[in-house]
């Protein structure tokens, strides 16, 4: 099989990569060390990989790598560090909503996606945003409790910044809320072609948090 | 049932305050995991390393004809190929004297790879292991297997005719329990009414996100190291055994579980990394996929359980016999304990008298079972909890009234004859998760909304025969901060964070300044299992032992240096003070360091003593280094150490104490599709003593979620003993959207035996729920569903047909 040339912008950090047509955008993120994106499941069922890609949270499973080239991606690990956490990932840790911690990156890029589209989302909303991320966990009650608590900081903050000088606003990628890689707008959504090639039943969308098909799988079997 | 519910007033207990205990801190795990910086077990990789796979019956059921991995062999980048013919030695040992008991178990142990016959789909014949994982994925197509189908049997009840096939043994007996305990028949005679029903339960899968995973290596002693997502560190022993090897020549490193819930209990990954390392010589991975992890490892068993209970006109219980047969699946695994388990619990929290309990799992051609959060009680706890709300039918009785009357309470003895010593707060708890539901929801005229609750008591830590001890090594570095080593796996309930938290209360320390080596078969002091409910009990109280032996010598220090007596010394917040001297208005703790000096130590001339705010820590910590006080202590803490049940009679004291509580329920029941929408959940549970309220809401929102998944949508299908459901698009476990969160109410009688009072509520927050939905269902439709999970055919069968339905759909 002839390599693909892809091109990657992950987290700030630019990759050079020559990958074989079949590999996903999930394992050679694994590959090049980004292991804070987890593997749940391989065929768009979990959530655990979802990263943000042009700014759209996606399942990485189900994403080409070369299907990415040029992409500006960042994961979980990208948001924030352990010095340095983002207020998304400080407000899980606060309320409770970290237990084995394996879904967490995963939750945190769904939210991350949400708040930056809806920076004061309802219960509901945020419910439907995190349906495609699946919690073995918590139970989901203090996930949505960190989602909330997450974008009260976040409005807090932004209202901070606001009454600062204008010279002050300038913030590193991916360094609090109110900046998103890309934006929310201008988003590359994977082709939807790309749901079938690895089996998939093509019951989620390839940018695979999308919600509301869940319920129509129920009963199915 | 009643709409309306007041609270019962709690007795009266006493909690003293704490300073660290209690408060809902941020979980020393929590950031780490937050910002993706905790590497799990499949994030690991090792220079030089191979990548395996296994090769699984795609059969039930057969004798192998042949199995012959030479093309695999030659594929150029595979290193090994191992087959059961090449390991007629290996064994996987469920059952190891020492860990579980004092002999092994007859029949307890599996052949690590197939040999000559395979009993289960997905039992594992070969191992592969290659340069790269598309390497090692390519050799498993290359196996030629050949084999005779032999003829499966797939139901236990079947298992247990003459004729059946062998899976185990010449009777496919298993395990079998038996309680008596007064006269049955006489109790049966003084009953007004007799209520005789069955109830099923299927397979569950723990689900859990991360896979099983992990990486192995021969050390430069000569010591293969297993990186491995393990709840159980002590199965280097196991993994020695099937070796052949020493104990101490295998090291088994844990890593932060991505969930266990039971699953990761048995081994998994270990033995077949091991056996790979050591034919190598080089670094081996193996992840298993979404479908092995379904296919490979252990379910909850199926049960079916009869109950027949005899009860006064009054509600008072005379007599209960009570039948449970178990699906234990092609190898027995934990299976006699989780039977022992769900036998114990069988009659529920109430005391009855006249008791006769017969219980027996059979092996099948199915899936194997063994643990699973609950351990058999929650099986147990589906069944005597719908047949108490058919009691209360059949005797026109309010179901809360029912209970009432017959709940056990503190010093009441078990149908095992084990006496309560603990809080029995069955009733605070039902009433409080019942009025929690607040006003009842109006049905409309497709939707009949139903209420319903069950309450429930479950063991925490191990059964005392097992002799069950902890380990943990607790000590002060120099500049004040704290070290923990305990062999302790975390799981993801707050394991590790919970033994902080108590050191930081005994030593006075913020939590930030603990920091916890967990895990780690050779470095870290063993502590046991992460399984049944036992980590807060048993390696809480071992840390609580560690740190007061440390505590002890920072005390005796201060004291001397503050001079007042040990008495007055107080340890809080990066201090030593003396109590007496804490003015009024001076604040006990805070961030301020000082206040004016007040005061010279009369024994430490050079000392100088920080006001009220006393001796910063650090230099207690210098001090008592410099005079040769211990900084550091290892503590091994033992639980009772008991004989085992009576074998005739089931009579004993086997469990070191009981959660009690409640779960209650509002569902809406949509006729004409049979969807099932549950409107409110609560749930409450004594949990003795909070140490983390927010890790406690957690377990307790996230079991009953569990419990809920396992009511409602939940079963892990297995025809034929073929796996139908080997994804999550086929087997369901709850989303984000399906459930509102559990209100969850917190109380604590201080009244248990782990530190501080605490009890234990991992496993117990799971195991009312599914009753309750059930008994709310039955509310809802006026007739019951007697198997789980309560799915739209059975829903809309029941609605439509006005009846009972008591068979499930397959498996019986
Ligand atoms: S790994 Fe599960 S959705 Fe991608
Ligand atoms: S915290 Fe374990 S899966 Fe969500």
């Amino acid at each position: 099989m002839p390599k693909k040339k892809t091109a990657l912008r992950v987290n700030g950090r630019q990759h050079e990569l020559a990958l074989d047509p079949n590999v996903s955008l999930l394992q050679a993120l694994r590959d090049l060390g980004y292991t804070d994106v987890k593997n749940g499941c391989e065929i768009g069922e979990c959530g655990a990989c979802a990263v943000l890609l042009n700014g759209t949270a996606v399942n990485s499973c189900m994403v080409l790598a070369w299907q990415a080239n040029g992409a500006e991606i960042v994961t979980n690990a990208g948001l924030g560090t352990l010095d340095k956490p983002h207020p998304i990932q400080e407000a899980f840790a606060d309320v409770g909503a970290v237990q084995c911690g394996y879904c967490t990156p995963g939750m945190i890029i769904s939210t991350k996606a949400l708040l930056d589209r809806n920076p004061n989302p309802s219960e509901a909303e945020i419910r439907e945003a995190l349906s495609g991320n699946l919690c073995r966990c918590t139970g989901y009650g203090q996930i949505i409790e960190a989602v909330q608590l997450a974008a009260s900081r976040l409005q807090a903050e932004r209202l901070a910044v606001a009454a600062m000088p204008t010279a002050s606003l300038t913030r590193e990628c991916g360094d609090g809320g109110s900046h998103s890689p890309g934006g929310s707008g201008a988003v590359a959504t994977p082709q939807a072609s790309l749901t079938g090639e690895r089996g998939h039943d093509g019951s989620r969308s390839p940018s695979g948090l999308s919600t509301g098909d869940r319920g129509s799988e129920r009963g199915q079997r | 049932m009643s709409d309306r519910v007041t609270p019962k007033p709690l007795p009266p207990h006493h909690l003293p305050s704490l300073k660290q205990i209690g408060k809902p801190l941020r979980r020393v795990d929590a950031l780490g995991k937050a910002v993706g910086a905790t590497v799990y077990a499949g994030d690991f990789s090792m220079p030089n390393m191979l990548h395996a796979k296994v090769f699984r019956s795609p059969i039930p059921s057969g004798r192998i004809v042949r199995l012959d991995v030479s093309k695999a062999r030659a594929l150029p980048g595979v290193a090994c190929v191992l087959t059961g013919a090449d390991l007629p030695n290996a064994r996987l040992a469920t059952d190891l004297p020492g860990q579980t008991g004092r002999a092994q178990r007859k029949g307890s142990d599996a052949p690590v790879l197939a040999i000559d016959i395979v009993r289960f789909h997905g039992e594992p014949m070969a191992l592969v292991c290659a340069e790269s994982l598309e390497i090692a994925e390519a050799a498993l197509q290359l196996i030629d297997f050949k084999y005779e189908a032999l003829p499966g049997v797939f139901c236990p009840e079947e298992a247990l005719q003459p004729d059946a096939p062998k899976v185990s043994g010449d009777d496919n007996v298993v395990a079998r329990w038996q309680v008596r305990k007064g006269d049955v028949e006489k109790g049966m005679a003084q009953a007004d009414v007799i209520v005789e029903n069955t109830f099923y339960v299927p397979f569950v899968e723990h689900a859990y996100i991360e896979p099983e995973a992990g990486v192995a290596w021969v050390d430069e002693q000569g010591v293969i190291t297993i990186r491995v997502c393990t709840q159980v560190v002590e199965h280097f022993r196991t993994v020695a055994k099937a070796l052949g090897i020493p104990q101490n020549r295998v090291r088994v490193q844990g890593t932060m579980v991505g969930g266990g819930f039971g699953g990761k209990e048995d081994v998994t990954v270990e033995i077949f990394l091991a056996l790979l390392a050591r034919a190598t010589g080089r670094p081996v991975k193996l992840v298993y996929t979404r479908e092995e992890s379904f296919l490979a490892t252990s379910k909850r068993h199926p049960f079916k359980i009869t109950h027949r209970t005899g009860v006064r006109r009054t509600g008072r219980i005379t007599a209960a016999e009570i039948t449970m047969l178990a699906d234990s699946g092609a190898y027995p695994y934990l299976t006699p304990y989780v039977l022992l388990y769900a036998t114990g619990m069988a009659a529920g929290p109430y005391k009855i008298d006249n008791v006769k309990i017969d219980s027996v799992a059979a092996a099948t051609n199915q899936p194997f079972t063994s643990a699973f959060r609950g351990f058999g009680g929650p099986q147990a706890a589906f069944a005597y909890e719908s047949q108490m709300d058919e009691i209360a039918k059949a005797l026109i009785i309010d179901p809360l009234e029912l209970r009432r009357i017959n709940y056990l309470k503190t010093g009441d003895t078990t149908v095992t004859g084990q006496a309560i010593r603990s809080a029995a707060w069955s009733e605070e708890c039902a009433t409080r998760a019942l009025a929690a539901l607040g006003d009842k929801t109006p049905d409309s005229p497709t939707r009949k909304v139903g209420r319903g609750f069950a309450s429930y008591f479950q063991s925490y830590g191990r059964i005392t025969w097992f002799h069950d001890t902890s380990r943990a090594w607790v000590g002060m570095e120099l500049d004040g901060t704290v070290v923990v080593r305990c062999g302790v796996p975390d799981i993801g309930a707050g394991q590790s964070n919970s033994l902080c938290q108590i050191v930081a209360e005994v030593l006075g320390v913020p939590l930030e300044r603990v920091t916890i080596y967990a895990t780690d078969s050779a470095v870290t002091p063993l502590a046991g299992t992460s399984t049944a409910t036992r980590q807060l009990y048993m390696s809480g109280n071992a840390v609580l032992q560690a740190a007061g032996v440390v505590r002890a010598s920072l005390v005796k220090k201060a004291a001397e240096m503050l001079g007042v007596s040990l008495e007055d010394v107080d340890l809080d917040n990066d201090f030593a003070v003396a109590m007496s001297q804490q003015g009024p208005g001076v604040p006990a703790s805070g961030d301020s360091r000082a206040t004016a000096p007040q005061s010279r130590t009369s024994c430490c001339g050079n000392s100088e003593v920080r006001g009220s705010r006393g001796l910063p820590l650090a230099e207690v910590v210098a001090k008592a280094a410099a005079s040769g006080l211990p900084l550091a202590h290892l503590a091994q803490f033992n639980a009772p150490f008991t004989d085992g049940l009576d074998p005739e009679t089931g009579q004993g004291d086997i469990w070191p104490d009981f959660t009690f509580g409640a779960h209650a329920v509002e569902i809406a029941v949509d006729t004409e599709t049979g969807e099932i929408e549950v409107l409110k959940s609560a749930a409450c549970h004594d949990v003795g003593r909070a140490i983390n309220p927010a890790a406690v809401r957690g377990q307790i929102a996230g079991g009953s979620h569990q419990g809920l998944g396992y009511a409602l949508m939940e079963e892990y299908v297995v025809e034929k003993g073929m796996t139908k459901t080997p994804s999550l698009a086929e087997y369901l476990i709850p989303t984000s959207c399906d459930f509102p969160a559990t209100d969850v109410i917190v109380l604590e009688s201080g009244t248990g035996v782990g530190p501080f009072g605490a009890k234990g509520i991992g496993e117990p927050a799971l195991t009312p729920a599914a009753p309750a939905v059930a008994n709310a269902v039955a509310d809802a439709l006026g007739v019951r569903i007697f198997s789980l999970p309560f799915t739209p055919e059975k829903v809309i069968a029941a609605a439509d047909a006005g009846k009972d339905v008591v068979k499930p759909d397959r498996h019986w």
